[in-house]
């Protein structure tokens, strides 16, 4: 046996299921013993009561052959026995009155014998039987008879039928003892096994994952045991995990891109500066330097927040929030604006809604809805700012009379960074809706963009929780 | 006035130094908690500007410590921690007011003044700037004489600076202590919302009081 071999058989030992089944087999074991020596000792009495009826029996009737015929015919009676040889062969001896045998299977009395009628057990070695008869050492029960001549005689009953008896006993006992040993152990084998075999892919599975693997599994089996399910949980986890992890390096892949450009700009006029040779005023491009910074500051915050909002950090700022205070707000915040184009802001929230969410990021969300909406709605058109409640959702509907947009770019108006050609021409970053679709998507809310005939509705819907 | 700057990027306190200096400010500086922890105990500042970040001990535990011992000095976290829940913490540890990195200097100086005026704050009933007055009793405003109706959102708007006057408030601190707003709209509303007031206070007065610091925010004075 190689050492991996010996070092599994180790493990193997190690298991639960092993040390469980060697625990119970030893416990049957115990149960077993009991019910058996029980068992033995029922047989053995009854075994017991049997000899002596029959000895007393016995003694009974050569007391009455005496009685009858006189010691001649117990001599007669007893040789004629003596032939005879079995199972249950009785032994027996007549001794006179000097302790003479006279007739019978034994070599000489026995010394420690009693004589007063009962039945005893004599120890009676091999060596005192008469050759022709085949039976050992042990305890003989023997029953003696005094009769009035001063002979004396012993009726003794073979034991080598009990003994087979018990010998056969303890067989049985042994080889069930044995059965159940066995199968124990190897129901704890197999178990331990099968422990041993998920144990086994849990470690690959930990293994790879602590090196980097985040996509490997916990292999599974078909028999969707307790272990299948522990597995399938953790299988469940793990792909979150791995979700999260993906998601939040696209997400820092995402910044690193992102800011290159607006960096490249920053640079690409550094450098022009440094070449033109017609600069008068150097505080002029320093100062024209510091917006365009401020202006990638606010980009990368954007960016930030967005990242924030897509991971699960924001949910640690949960809060039951008062979603009719916030919409009036916000568009108390944007009415000026409104105003100044001579939009007709039309506002209409219900009363005292709440939900559960990030006060934060739902106050930006509508304000970043609103803000678009302003800026694309020409002079003298209206918005329209709703807030509604239903059994199944709460919604915030925000439409403008705007030139609206193209049904195929609903998709990628929410892409950062994604600007459409007819709105090149106004100020933004482009990542006003990528935040609304990241604060929608963390508070499981649907973000839904409708022809407003004219214009563009958005409407941002929040499930309520069913009951 | 004088100022302990905490800050264990030594280029970055220089030029926060240089700054202050020709703003007027007599300015210490610790390039490390223990030793910035040392001079806020051992001598009397007017202000306490704090990296929340330092090696050894971090900036919030010298805010705690501090104010264990009871010193109220005004302190002014500075974090590349920008999170709201981040802001919160800071302002709880005991500090008054929380700037994310990267900052403008200009929004730093007007933290900073804002601060400053803070410790000798009296309540005040009634707030005035050259012939325009604020009374926070009955919240009426009057310019010369003549009321002026301003809706709420505009009265804690001009409340918000006149009691800052002479003094530059930034857009973001408008945004934070008018609306509670811990974030930048897209659009400069709140240049959108001054406009709003201006004509509201300045406008039939041939004097402006509300005056445009260019790339940094608004100051009202005479």
């Amino acid at each position: 046996m190689d050492i991996r071999s010996s070092s599994r058989i180790k493990s193997l030992l190690h298991t639960t299921a092993i040390r469980l089944s060697l625990k119970y087999s030893l416990i049957y074991i115990f149960i077993f013993g009991i019910i058996f020596l029980f068992l033995y000792w029922f047989i053995n009495s009854f075994v017991q009561a049997q000899i002596k009826a029959s000895l007393t029996q016995e003694s009974k009737k050569i007391e009455s052959i005496y009685h009858v015929k006189g010691i001649g015919a117990i001599k007669e009676y007893i040789t004629t026995h003596r032939q005879y040889s079995g199972e249950d062969h009785r032994f027996y001896l007549l001794i006179d009155k000097n302790g003479k045998p006279q007739a019978g299977d034994l070599k000489k009395w026995p010394s420690e014998i009693k004589t007063n009628g009962s039945i005893t057990n004599v120890w009676i070695p091999k060596k005192e039987i008469v050759d022709a008869i085949k039976d050992g050492d042990g305890y003989w029960p023997v029953i003696t008879i005094n009769f009035k001549n001063g002979y004396k005689m012993l009726i003794a009953q073979g034991i080598r039928g009990t003994e087979d008896l018990r010998e056969t006993m303890f067989a049985i006992m042994a080889l069930i003892f044995g059965i159940i040993v066995v199968l124990i152990i190897a129901l704890g084998f197999s178990l331990g096994k099968n422990v041993l075999w998920h144990i086994e892919n849990i470690n690959k599975a930990y293994n790879a994952i602590m090196n980097g693997n985040l996509s490997i599994r916990i292999k599974t089996s078909s028999k969707n045991d307790e272990f299948d399910m522990i597995a399938n949980q953790i299988n469940e986890m793990l792909d979150k995990i791995e979700q999260l992890v993906t998601e939040a390096k696209q997400a820092t892949n995402n910044i690193a891109h992102d800011l290159r450009k607006p960096l490249n700009r920053l640079r690409n006029r550094l450098e022009i500066s440094i070449i033109d040779k017609n600069r008068h005023d150097c505080n002029k491009i320093l100062e024209k330097t510091v917006a365009d910074i401020d202006d990638i500051i606010k980009t990368f915050n954007a960016i930030l927040e967005i990242a924030q909002a897509e991971s699960a950090a924001a949910k640690k700022a949960w809060n039951n929030v008062n979603i009719s205070g916030i919409t009036s707000e916000v568009a108390g915040l944007y009415r000026p604006l409104a105003e100044d184009k001579s939009i007709e802001l039309n506002v209409n929230i219900a009363d005292k809604i709440t939900i559960e969410g990030n006060e934060r990021l739902i106050t930006q969300s509508i304000g970043n809805i609103l803000d678009n909406a302003i800026k694309y709605t020409p002079k003298n058109g209206t918005i329209d700012v709703c807030l509604k409640e239903n059994e199944k959702s709460i919604e915030v509907l925000v439409s403008d009379s705007g030139p609206g947009v193209n049904e195929k770019d609903y998709s990628r108006i929410t892409k950062r960074f994604v600007r459409l050609d007819s709105s090149r021409h106004t100020p933004g970053n482009g990542l006003g809706l990528s935040l609304v679709e990241a604060a929608a998507k963390l508070h499981n809310a649907d973000l839904v963009f409708a022809d407003n005939r004219p214009g563009l509705s958005v409407r941002l819907i929040f499930k309520k929780p069913s009951i | 006035m004088k100022i302990l700057l905490i800050e264990d990027d030594r280029e970055t306190g220089k030029y926060i130094v240089k700054g202050l200096n020709e703003n007027g400010y007599t300015v210490d500086y610790a390039a490390e908690g223990k030793d910035g922890l040392y001079l806020a105990m051992n001598n009397s500042y007017d202000l306490i500007i704090m990296d929340r970040m330092l090696p050894g001990i971090d900036g919030l535990s010298i805010i705690k410590m501090l104010r264990s011992v009871r010193k109220k000095t005004p302190i002014l976290i500075l974090s590349a921690l920008g999170d709201v829940d981040e802001k919160v913490e800071g302002l709880k540890a005991g500090g008054d007011d929380y700037l994310t990195k990267p900052y403008a200097f200009s929004e730093l100086l007007a933290r900073i003044e804002a601060l400053l005026r803070r410790g000798n704050e009296i309540p005040e009933q009634a707030l005035q700037v050259g012939n325009l007055k604020m009374n926070l009793e009955n919240y009426t405003v009057t310019r010369g004489g003549r009321k002026i109706e301003l809706k709420p959102r505009e009265f804690r708007l001009l409340e918000y600076l006149m009691r800052h006057k002479g003094h530059i408030v930034t857009r973001t601190m408008l945004l934070e202590n008018v609306w509670d707003y811990n974030f930048d709209p897209q659009t400069n509303v709140i240049d959108v919302h001054i406009s709003r007031l201006r004509s509201k206070i300045d406008k039939d007065f041939g004097k402006e009081l509300i005056k445009t610091v260019r790339g940094v925010g608004y100051k009202i004075e005479q």
